[in-house]
């Protein structure tokens, strides 16, 4: 029996160690199979955004307004149609361009938002009678903008009859309109609906008024935690309920953005309703958990003797802080920036409530506005969900979410550097 | 190895990114025709999914009682077991049943436009057009109703300026400029106007006075796009640019409770209704509240445009597709 034991102990460990590979390979299989999963998820979502957004990317999306505005134009009340005709000839006519022979005008297909076909003029002859052209609100004298198209013309024929083409039937039904009319009565030049300038602009407001409001208080806490607060009860405390609220779903912010900060900006300001203020107030909540956590991490890194060394050589507490403790956690502060316009960019819950969902002509400071994350909710909500407006949006948020990534990057490598001189 | 296995990673992604781009992304979570690679063909013994609008929509209302089946025009009163879906816009309607070849639904006509995922039926052999629904041929269409805020029963701040915008805009439906905003967003116009935008700028001297004026609307979202456009034009090319006009519709059901009773508060100006106002509605209203209609839709059943098996279709079939005694297309083409 003793002679067996030690054969059976190598085989023992034979068996363990094969037993081991093949448990290995399993684990070690899985883990790079869960990580190509996530690799392949994640490149989908961004295929698809990029894939369905990019071509409405335009610059025309990013400028114009979300709300359409109109300039009806008609030619005067006593213009009559010089029949012997008029002198064309300083047109250049390009090959894709159709052109009206009646009326000296040059048509020709273009996009709005929407990627639609739509019609612009986009060549008028300087004799043509379009030149004659006035407003119908003041009855001034307009000139065709170029950056607006034409959403239909209305002619009235020799009969009086009004006749209407419509850009949805193409430049020729209209230009075979256009050669029947003897006067313009209305035509109607749109500007490029749909867009989201408004709504940039208003996420940039917020996200300055957020900083003002949230730097110096999450500063200011990070400051008492790293070097005034004693290792007690009390701190410990505190501490923990900061990790907790960064946990707290944002729409509870939300929330109490709506129940609290909507009466208290309101009650200062006069103001009724949601607005950039009671916002940026929200956000404030929300940013600062991970202010003070990012402040505080880089102010423990600040080595004691330093500060010691200040305070022995006089330097009070406020001159200590403000001529060491800051200057030396500015890679903190600038993280803490950075990650807080991460999450300004990409929250669309609590600002549903806190800040509006009116997408406006312009950002106004008393009124409901939106930011780019609630723009895209607001547009899937509505009667036609625009899928291919919303990937664009979301294509607009990434490059500034990876640009932002890539910044803190940037400053972490810098002032790492600039420790190991 | 890791070189190995990232690039193998990187490889997998592409090629899936490259199969996933050729169907082209749909909305939803539509299964039914990607599991099989010869999607082209129409399969017969399928079930029919069914779709319908929410209840209290102008749009459910005026199809359901089209086609004869009252029970479910305004609630949720299906048949035991009949499943439905309930997309709450006509746009909604339109992305889910393109991504469903086996669904039927139904939206507003002046929606469809050029939508290619999707087809619309014949109802009783007569396709859905212009000239259709004008000659009354096309049965299942409908008005679209507005209203107007009673401004004399309860002092209104602004009052008297907020009736005389309220008023204008109404009578801008019937003018020839108002008429093409209507024609161009997909409404039918059956009665042509005579009148112009000058009559209605000389009738109503607010529009070229000064005075800051904001209304609200409320009510169907089927009239949406025709009231937009209408909106665009209107305020635009009025003298006075401080008049404002805000739309926030949400449904039918909002229109006579959102201008007597307020949604949310505030009290709207003009409601619009994709339906006809019911006598409930009406013993709300007083002499004040004027109400009329400004133009004619209508309400179209849809199926995918995958979808073969029928093009024509009348509304037993219908009533007996949403009571669901027919299950699968082959019943459904049977009993045509």
């Amino acid at each position: 029996m003793k002679e067996k034991n030690p054969i059976n102990f190598t085989k023992l460990i034979e068996r363990n160690i094969k037993n081991r590979k093949y448990k290995d390979g399993v684990t070690n299989g899985s883990t790079f199979l869960f990580s190509i999963l996530c690799v392949v998820v994640l490149c989908l979502v961004i295929g698809y955004v990029l894939f369905t957004g990019a071509s409405y990317l335009t610059p025309g999306f990013i400028t114009s307004n979300y709300s359409q505005s109109s300039v009806a134009l008609r030619t005067s009340k006593d213009f009559v149609f010089n029949e012997n005709g008029y002198d064309y000839s300083d047109l250049e006519r390009f090959d894709d361009v159709s052109y009206s022979e009646k009326w000296g005008i040059g048509l020709q297909y273009g996009k709005d938002n929407n990627q639609n076909n739509v019609i612009y003029v986009v060549e008028v002859s300087k004799n043509s009678p379009f030149n004659e052209l006035v407003r119908r609100d003041d009855g001034t004298n307009f000139a065709i903008p170029n950056d607006m198209y034409l959403s239909y013309i209305t002619v009235q024929t020799e009969s009086g009859a009004y006749e209407t083409a419509y850009s949805d039937d193409g430049i020729e039904n209209m230009i075979s309109t256009l050669d029947s009319a003897v006067s313009i009565y209305d035509s109607n030049f749109l500007s490029l609906g749909g867009g989201i300038s408004t709504s940039l602009i208003t996420t940039c407001w917020l996200i300055l008024f957020t900083l003002i409001f949230s730097l110096p208080l999450g500063i200011g806490g990070a400051i008492y935690l790293g070097y005034y607060a004693k290792d007690n009860k009390v701190t410990r405390i505190i501490r923990s309920l900061i990790d907790m609220s960064s946990g707290i779903p944002s729409i509870i912010f939300g929330l109490v953005g709506a129940a609290i900060f909507i009466p208290f900006v309101g009650s200062m300001t006069g103001t009724t309703g949601g607005n950039i203020f009671t916002g940026a107030l929200t956000m404030t909540l929300i940013l600062l958990p991970t202010i003070v956590k990012t402040v505080e991490e880089s102010i423990k890194t600040i080595p004691k003797s330093m500060i010691s060394a200040s305070l022995a050589l006089g330097a009070s507490n406020t001159e200590t802080i403000f001529k060491i403790i800051l200057p030396n956690s500015i890679d903190g502060i600038l993280n803490a920036a950075i990650l807080g316009i991460g999450r300004t960019i990409g929250e669309s819950a609590a600002l549903v409530f806190a800040l509006g969902t009116f997408i406006t002509a312009a950002p106004s400071f008393t009124s409901g506005n939106t930011t780019l994350a609630v723009h895209i909710w607001y547009i899937l909500a509505g009667e036609y969900p625009a899928y291919e407006q919303a990937c664009a949006i979301s294509i607009m948020i990434f490059c500034v979410v990876v640009i932002l990534s890539l910044l803190t990057k940037l400053i972490n490598y810098l002032f790492k550097r600039k420790r190991e001189r | 190895m890791k070189k190995v296995l990232l690039a193998c990673a990187l490889l997998a992604s592409c090629s899936l990114l490259a199969t996933s781009c050729n169907n082209t992304p749909t909305q939803g979570d539509d299964s039914d025709n990607t599991d099989n690679p010869s999607s082209e063909t129409f399969d017969t013994s399928r079930n029919v999914n069914l779709y319908s609008r929410e209840a209290g929509s102008g749009t459910r209302e005026c199809f359901f009682e089209g086609i004869g089946y009252k029970d479910v025009a305004k609630e949720d009163k299906w048949e035991p077991g009949v499943q439905v879906s309930s997309p709450t816009s006509n746009g909604d309607m339109m992305s889910q049943i393109g991504a469903d070849p086996y669904g039927i639904g139904y939206c507003s006509l002046d929606g469809i436009g050029e939508n290619k995922s999707i087809k619309a039926l014949s109802y009783d052999g007569v396709a859905p057009t212009e000239e259709t629904v004008i000659d009354g041929s096309y049965a299942l269409q409908r008005n679209f109703n507005y209203v107007i805020r009673d401004y004399t029963s309860t002092t209104v701040e602004n009052g008297e300026a907020r009736s005389q915008v309220a008023h204008a805009f109404i009578e801008f439906f019937s003018t020839v400029e108002g008429q093409v905003q209507i024609k161009s967003a997909g409404g039918i116009i059956t009665e042509q106007a005579t009148k112009t935008f000058e009559d209605l700028l000389a009738e109503y001297p607010i529009l070229s006075g000064s005075e800051t004026v904001q209304l609200y609307t409320c009510g169907s979202t089927s009239v949406e796009k025709v009231l937009n456009a209408s909106i665009t034009y209107f305020t635009s090319n009025i003298p006075n640019k401080n008049i404002t006009i805000s739309a926030s519709q949400t449904g039918s059901g909002a229109a006579v409770t959102g201008i007597t009773e307020g949604n949310s508060g505030t009290l709207a100006d003009i409601g619009f209704l994709s339906r006809e106002i019911n006598d409930e509605e009406l013993a709300k209203l007083t002499e004040e509240n004027i109400h009329a209609s400004m133009c004619v839709d209508a309400v179209v059943a849809i199926v995918n445009s995958k979808n073969t098996s029928v093009s024509d279709i009348n509304g037993q079939t219908l009533t007996s597709i949403y009571k669901g005694e027919l299950k699968t297309w082959a019943d459904i083409v049977s009993a045509l």
